[in-house]
């Protein structure tokens, strides 16, 4: 019993929240409360989850990558893009995650090597790509038909969609990584104290490119799933997306400093962010009106969250 | 004389001006129509609205800080603007409004950034922003402002267009402000370091919420004149600037990280940005290559500046 | 005494502004503990940077057991076994303490991933060498003490059995009981044949672990000598470089009424607990006590910095409410605070805008400022303070230590409040400096200017208090007038033995 006290407060405030606004909604509508509806906001959360594990790396490295969102849609653009030239659509979506992981390292170089402030880099990265990405497409949808994506968005293992499969795969590979591999352990001494990775003869620049690497092949799988589910290359489809993960890892108890924190809590701040997306459309406000709801309510948490932990410290 | 030229060689806006020179020389060679006087007058048009939305960021960088939400700003306000007009109120009156309403938007950003990183905080304020600017014009868009109104932005005195001359009194305001007061003075020294300012007895939370103030006010400016520019309010009028105002301020030679730089580099920067610009519209460069441009400029000129300190401190 | 194993020859390093070593030779034998001591700013530090590769030489030759190093990096030292343990802590904080310990070494599994149960165990084995098995392995750093993370600091360096171990201060976070848990480490240490550079300025400690000891000043070696061959006293006197007395001016003048009162004074974070003092006009008053005793803590109250919890503060016996340093500066408060890079410089800014970030508002009242009566200003002050610079707007971070130190005290000085804080203002500068800024806090007394001097170097506190406080663990444990005292005595009231009233 002591186990399970403990363990429950353990977790970020963020799952308390999550609680209260489930209940808001049940009782703000009717329809609310259903196991299809749950297993409808697991889908809807999957691919910004993904790309929210690739954001609580770099965040655990005192970074923040603000081309996630852009590598996504530039990851359905490239697989359609290549896919109507006749290359084969799983040859494609290699082609397309390597190119992402290009993205990752050139955004590593620049922040490790060039000593810039990552925000900027991946700011200016993530202008690049947009644009890469219209111009392949001049602005619109490209489309590529294929029963692939209905295989991934639609078929179901085990009563389980296989979207949430993937994520759930995506997210055992990242923790495995953070609690497992040297390599996690290198993410979380560059967020912590970079001097004594170089003391103990760990290089940070290296590091640090991993790290974008890493988070770009993580934001590539989420553009294919992202494909899967729009079932068209969109240059447009993901943006915001790097905003929404930086704000559900800060809400999952991932810290910008330190390297405090971890993939598990960003679960929470998903769900958080999809749970009130979907509860709006579900008591039927209006789409125009969602956006300022969504980012207000997401704010206030970071707030609340920010100004918790600054008395706890007091 | 003799004195501003040394000024201006340690200053690292000189590096800025001499690419402005250059950029300048390579444009006339390869778009032969750059050089008209027409052109001139409109890449001086062109650059107004952006030189108003720098010159106010250039004084958050100088703190150290980051406002990602001008563009949203720029819109929210516009809209509000805009309606407001439709509906009777006076250009005067709504003019003021929409300058308070900028003000609190920017000290709103300052107080959140007492709490968050600011590249954060306002990137959310900016969605946030947006979110309210489509609220306001209900998902619709307006037209068909008053002439007094749209005079603001299409209208001439002389030869110079008024857009021009309201850009270069903000300016002027601006970097008088920031050069020649006491108060210009503590950002710069709250940039360089926020910690020595306090320690030094500086009001150091009404320096940075007063820079974020500034900023707001200037995107304020910057939205209700590209709605009289455009003769029409639409919510997302304003994003296309975001990016863009960044990148002036850091072409400029205004340190990301505090303390360096100033307005006058921040003109030069607009200019710089203005011109590329403009060329690739005469050369009919897609319109959807131009943030990539745009990106690498940034990306490149931070590059540099972080890279030519090094160099001056090792030869110190 | 085993044979020598590490040599190091006519070791120059240049830093920009100063000499941090000029021509040092230092040598060190299995099985001894060698004691390097020496001012802050002596280039004890540096030395041992340079035994450890972290900083290249600009001229002379280290030798490792005959044999001549090329270290470029921790890396190579660490492959020898020579390894370090830092003053500031080496330690990611979100990782377990087990994780710390084996950085870059970790033990894997037959799969590659990491064997945490393995590593725990290796861990748990070492600690409990060092007496500390009450530490918890599977916590992250951030958890523990202070005390705690050095002591994991210290199982990271023996678990790289290592030939030899410099330890940069490490007693300087910890309780005795710790640190003699420590000294007997050392102990152990010795017999197995390691070598020790002890690296420390806590006179007490020498006899209890020494060998040897070598005296640097001013990036010289002064002396090697064995560590009952020497008195403090001649200790002293070398690591000062004259007659102590010499270097302390101090001219009686009377104390003019009171200037600065606390009561009860208590912060948030508990490292200041119901502290009262006194200070009077034309006093210089010396708080001693040892890093963490909550000395700058309790300056930082008075300033503003942190928020009050308890207590009152009087300045010129009007209660003020410390809210913030503008409060305290408008009521005629300055500090020079012990880090002046962090807190009291702008590194990048002109020496002119440093000199007058104080007094801006007063120079200028009326909004518009002129550049030109801000560059005179400082060019009154660099000469007035011997400054050396080329000119007023260069930048901050090319001065020397004892230069930054100085536009420190410029900003001050053109502000002119009645009662000036002084935390550690000389730390890290050469002693030329020192003796100047002795003279000016000296003059300022004189003048009628109320001065609390805070200072972990005993010497210096006695040298230039009319009266000392001795503060211990947040409380006021002593307080003593001018030739009431003795070095020892102070000294142990720091460390909380015989704790006399108050």
């Amino acid at each position: 019993m002591n186990g399970i006290k403990t363990r429950l407060k353990a977790l970020p405030p963020v799952s308390w929240m999550l609680v209260l606004i489930i209940v808001i909604f049940s009782l703000a509508s009717p329809n609310y409360f259903s196991l299809s509806n749950f297993r409808n906001i697991l889908i809807q959360a999957t691919p910004l989850m993904i790309v929210a594990f690739a954001q609580t790396c770099i965040i655990l490295t005192q970074g923040t990558d603000l081309s996630l969102g852009a590598q996504v849609s530039f990851v359905t653009v490239m697989i359609v893009y290549l896919a109507k030239k006749g290359v084969p659509l799983f040859a494609s979506m290699i082609i397309a995650v390597l190119l992402t992981v290009l993205i990752g390292t050139v955004n590593g170089t620049i922040v490790a090597k060039g000593n810039i402030l990552p925000f900027i880099a991946t700011f200016g990265m993530q202008n690049i790509v947009n644009s890469i990405s219209l111009l392949l497409t001049s602005g619109s949808s490209i489309y590529y038909p294929s029963y692939t994506y209905r295989f991934v968005a639609e078929s179901t293992f085990l009563f389980v969609p296989m979207m949430v499969w993937i994520c759930a795969l995506m997210f055992i590979l990242v923790w495995i990584v953070l609690r497992k591999t040297k390599f996690g352990t290198n993410i979380r001494g560059l967020g912590g104290n970079r001097e004594a990775l170089a003391l103990a003869g760990i290089s940070p620049v290296k590091n640090l490119i991993k790290t974008y690497a890493f988070a770009g092949f993580i934001a590539g799988i989420a553009g294919i799933i992202t494909l899967c589910r729009v079932e068209s290359g969109q240059p447009t489809v993901a943006s915001g997306w790097e905003f929404q993960a930086v704000a559900a890892t800060l809400l999952g108890g991932t810290s910008l400093r330190e390297g405090k924190g971890g993939v598990t809590g960003t679960i929470f701040g998903v769900l958080l962010i999809t749970i009130v997306k979907n509860g709006l459309n579900i008591i039927g406000i209006r789409s125009i009106y969602q956006n300022a709801i969504i980012g207000s309510i997401v704010l206030t948490a970071i707030i609340v969250d920010a100004i918790i932990r600054i008395r706890s410290k007091e | 004389m003799m004195k501003f030229m040394d000024e201006l060689k340690r200053s690292k806006s000189f590096f800025s001006l001499i690419g402005l020179i250059g950029l300048v020389i390579v444009a006339s060679i390869i778009a032969p129509n750059f050089r008209t006087i027409n052109n001139m007058i409109t890449i001086l048009r062109q650059a107004s609205v952006l030189l108003i939305l720098s010159s106010g960021l250039t004084a958050v960088l100088l703190t150290g800080g980051m406002d990602l939400s001008v563009g949203a700003t720029a819109g929210l306000v516009g809209c509000i603007c805009a309606q407001l007009i439709k509906s009777g109120v006076p250009i005067p009156v709504a003019f003021i409004i929409g300058i308070l309403i900028g003000a609190l938007i920017g000290f709103v950003n300052g107080l959140l950034v007492g709490l968050l990183p600011s590249f954060i905080a306002t990137y959310a304020t900016n969605w946030v922003l947006t979110g309210l600017a489509v609220m306001v014009m209900n998902g619709a868009v307006i037209y068909d402002l008053p002439k007094n109104f749209t005079k603001l932005g299409v209208g001439y005195v002389g030869p110079i267009p008024v857009l021009v001359i309201i850009a270069a009194i903000i300016v002027v305001i601006l970097y008088i402000l920031l050069q020649k007061t006491t108060y210009g003075r503590q950002v710069y020294s709250y940039g360089s370091n926020a910690e020595a300012a306090r320690y030094s007895g500086m009001p150091v939370k009404k320096i940075m919420i007063s820079t974020f103030m500034i900023c707001s006010i200037c995107a304020g400016i910057a939205g209700m004149i590209i709605t009289a520019r455009l003769n029409a309010a639409d919510a997302a009028m304003g994003e296309a600037y975001g990016l863009q105002t960044v990148a002036a301020v850091v072409i400029g030679g205004t340190s990301m990280l505090g303390g360096e730089g100033g307005v006058g580099g921040t003109v030069i920067g607009a200019l710089i940005l203005t011109i590329i610009v403009n060329v690739m519209n005469l050369k009919g460069v897609p319109s959807f290559a131009q943030p990539m441009v745009v990106g690498i400029v940034i990306i490149v000129m931070v590059l540099f500046d972080i890279n030519s300190k090094r160099k001056q401190s090792q030869k110190q | 005494m085993g044979k020598t194993i590490l040599t190091a020859v006519g070791i120059t390093k240049v830093f920009p502004g100063m000499k941090a070593l000029d021509k040092v030779d230092f040598d060190l034998r299995a099985g001894e503990v060698h004691i390097l001591v020496g001012e802050n700013g002596a280039g004890k530090s540096t030395l041992a940077k340079v035994i450890l590769g972290v900083y290249k030489q600009d001229e002379g030759e280290v030798f490792f057991e005959g044999e001549k190093m090329e270290v470029s990096g921790t890396k190579d030292a660490i492959a020898k076994g020579i390894v370090a343990v830092y003053q500031e802590f080496t330690l990611i904080p979100y990782l377990s303490v087990a994780q710390n310990i084996f950085l870059n070494r970790e033990f894997r599994t037959k799969l590659g991933f990491i064997d945490h149960k393995k590593m725990e165990s290796e861990a748990e084995a070492l600690l409990k060498s060092l007496n500390c098995e009450y530490i918890n392995i599977k916590a992250p750093v951030k958890q523990l003490s202070v005390a705690e993370q050095q002591m994991v600091e210290i199982a990271k360096a023996l678990s790289y059995k290592p030939r030899v171990i410099i330890f940069d201060e490490p007693t300087s976070a910890l309780s005795d009981r710790e640190a003699e848990s420590l000294f007997a480490q050392i102990h152990n240490l010795k017999k197995k044949g390691i070598g020790i550079v002890y690296v420390s300025h806590r006179m007490e400690e020498f006899p209890k672990i020494g060998d040897r000891i070598t005296v640097l000043r001013d990036g010289k070696k002064i002396a090697t000598i064995g560590i009952n061959d020497c008195t403090d006293h001649e200790l002293i006197t070398m690591m000062v470089g004259r007659d102590v007395s010499q270097v302390y001016v101090r001219t009686q003048n009377e104390h003019k009424g009171e200037a600065l009162r606390t009561e009860d004074l208590s912060d948030y974070s508990g490292k200041v607990k119901g502290v009262s003092i006194v200070l009077n006009r034309g006093e210089i008053v010396g708080i001693a006590g040892l890093v963490g005793s909550g000395r700058t803590e309790l300056a930082q109250l008075i300033y503003g910095i942190n928020p009050i919890k308890t207590g009152k503060v009087y300045v010129n016996g009007r209660e003020m409410m410390p809210k913030s340093p503008v409060n305290a500066v408008k009521h005629g408060i300055g500090l020079v605070s012990e880090d002046r890079k962090k807190y009291g410089l702008a590194l990048g800014e002109a020496i002119a805008f440093n000199a007058i970030s104080v007094s801006l508002k007063k120079i200028f009242p009326k909004f518009f400022m002129n550049k030109r009566k801000i560059y005179d200003i400082a060019k009154q002050n660099v000469d007035q303070l011997r400054i050396v610079t080329t000119s007023v707007h260069k930048q901050c971070k090319f001065l020397s230590g004892g230069n930054q130190q100085k536009v420190v005290l410029a900003k001050w000085l053109n502000f002119n409040p009645q009662i000036i804080i002084f935390d550690e203002p000389t730390r890290g500068i050469d002693v030329g400096a020192k003796m100047e800024i002795y003279k000016l806090m000296d003059r300022l007394a004189a003048e009628g200017k109320a001065i609390l001097m805070i200072s972990s170097e005993l010497p210096e506190v006695i040298g230039m208090s009319d009266r000392i406080y001795v503060m211990h663990e947040g409380r006021m444990v002593d307080e003593c007038k001018r030739g009431e005292f003795t070095a020892e005595q102070i000294g142990s009231r720091m460390l909380g033995l015989g704790v006399g009233g108050r």
